[in-house]
């Protein structure tokens, strides 16, 4: 029996698996179970797997959101002052705050099936009002942390607004905590580029869920709305033009590449995280606006079970590209408009995924899948 | 040889945050006004820059996160540390708050 396992957990991936779920006979569906369960528990902490097997913990989980005030100083997390089912404070940071991380809380769950940060029900912490003149937001490895901007500049010197004021920062933040369950992308270099690319790639979607926006028709920036009119901006960051978000007499030129050819070999921001992050955040344009429809549906979960099935703490820029083509590939199909989406995706930033390298080996698949599953019609 | 008991050299920069900004400033009290040689010479000497134990950031790891390289150079001691807000004890919080006000009115300047 440990075999056996072991044999199928190396071979068929979760969410193949969990189309057995869905469209398998009952026989199917039982063996499936077992096999995810087993699976989730082999891979301990992390539990990648237990997506599928929670699906109906997940949905009908409930989001548990708390807001707290650090009242401008820096002890963590401050003053609890908005809980889940709680009416609007009347405090824009803490509604903001409160209703940005429900958004994402409902993306995860309602696209993925994914319950909260770590897929076990996390609550949702969030502290705004950190500190004065803090222009920053950061996860610190347990909860949120909002800064009011520079406000303690005069007017017509601030640079920034506070930095709840855009949803796709606050879904930001709390994918770094999705990350650190799942592949926990070391924070340096390509890895840590791809940390948070994955952070822009879901603040994004986040954003065009809540305004029902197609991929066509999204701006795909991050963080629209900022920095002050003092600004010559239209966002921090563009998934969709990497390097043309800013140019400013004070802040100088956005400096993200959007191809390999101007790759930023630098020490500085942790390798470039921030900057080199333009590629891979270009990568997922491409694809998401090649295949239509609501970005979140098929690229969106294409990336998604990326980050939680493929990649590991050291993974870089071409081991992302071969494992989401990996994944199109599984999910809908080898040549499928999908996997062909992906590779054009990742082709236009100059780097080309791996030929599948399950060629060659699908009768095998096809033959272990029956042995365990039978046939999908029996 | 020494410095003078008023003069000290502060090299600061800022790095990361969400934004992925770089911020810094190179500081000499003999070009600053009285003012602000009084009040960052106490706020060196109320954070305990030249007596903390030196600190192992080990928040590296921690996404957006600003980190800071201050170097001061006063009464012929001189001193490197880098902080990042995980790991920064609050009594420096008030001269990191002080140096990140300089840096942005010198860049408005």
């Amino acid at each position: 029996m440990k075999n056996i396992i072991y044999q199928i957990n190396g071979i068929i991936p979760p969410h193949m698996a969990e189309r057995i779920l869905e469209n398998g006979t009952p026989g199917q569906k039982k063996k499936a179970e077992a096999y995810i369960r087993i699976a989730g528990q082999m891979r301990g902490q992390r539990q990648q797997l237990s997506e599928l097997t929670r699906k109906s913990a997940a949905a009908a989980g409930e989001r548990v959101r708390k807001v707290y005030d650090a009242q401008n100083g820096s002890d963590l997390p401050g003053t609890l002052v908005r809980s889940e089912g709680a009416g609007p404070s009347g405090d824009a940071a803490v509604d903001e705050a409160y209703e940005g991380s429900g958004a994402t809380y409902d993306l995860y769950a309602e696209a993925f099936g994914r319950n909260s940060i770590d897929n076990q029900g996390m609550d949702l912490k969030s502290t705004v009002h950190f500190m004065e003149g803090y222009d920053n937001a950061f996860w610190n490895g347990e909860q949120m942390v909002y800064g009011d901007g520079d406000e303690d500049m005069p007017e017509e010197e601030r640079l920034f607004n506070r930095f709840t004021a855009a949803i796709d920062i606050i879904a930001h933040e709390l994918t770094h905590g999705i990350t650190q369950y799942e592949a926990n992308l070391v924070y340096r270099n390509q890895a840590g580029a791809l940390n948070e690319s994955f952070s822009d790639v879901f603040g994004s979607l986040v954003k065009q869920r809540v305004k029902n926006q197609m991929a066509g028709d999204a701006d795909w920036l991050i963080g629209e709305g900022l920095f002050t009119d003092n600004v010559n901006a239209i966002g921090i960051r563009s998934m969709k033009a990497p390097g043309t978000a800013y140019d400013d007499p004070l802040l100088g030129k956005d400096p993200q590449p959007g191809h390999m050819n101007d790759y930023v070999d630098t020490i500085a921001d942790n390798g470039g995280v921030h900057i080199n992050s333009g590629i891979p955040n270009k990568a997922f344009y491409e694809v998401a606006v090649e295949l239509g429809g609501y970005a979140w549906e098929k690229a969106g979960k294409i990336w998604y079970h990326t980050l939680c099935e493929e990649l590991d703490q050291s993974s870089d820029f071409q081991k992302a590209a071969n494992s989401t083509h990996k994944v199109a590939g599984e999910l809908y199909g080898r040549n499928s408009d999908e996997q062909k989406a992906v590779y054009n995706g990742w082709k236009a930033v100059g780097i080309i995924p791996a030929a599948d390298q399950r060629r060659g080996c699908r009768g095998f698949v096809s033959r272990t899948w029956r042995s365990i599953f039978g046939s999908r019609n029996a | 040889m020494g410095m003078d008991q008023e003069q000290f050299h502060i090299d600061f920069e800022r790095t990361g945050g969400f934004t992925g900004g770089t911020i810094r400033i190179e500081l000499n009290s003999e070009e600053l006004d009285p003012g602000q040689v009084e009040a960052l010479k106490e706020l060196i000497d109320r954070s305990g820059f030249f007596e903390a134990f030196a600190m192992e950031n080990k928040f590296l790891n921690m996404p957006d996160q600003f980190h800071y390289h201050i170097t001061i150079d006063h009464v012929g001691k001189k001193r490197t540390l880098e902080l990042s807000d995980g790991s920064m004890p609050d009594l420096f919080r008030p001269l990191i708050n002080y140096l990140v006000r300089l840096t942005r009115k010198s860049r408005r300047s």
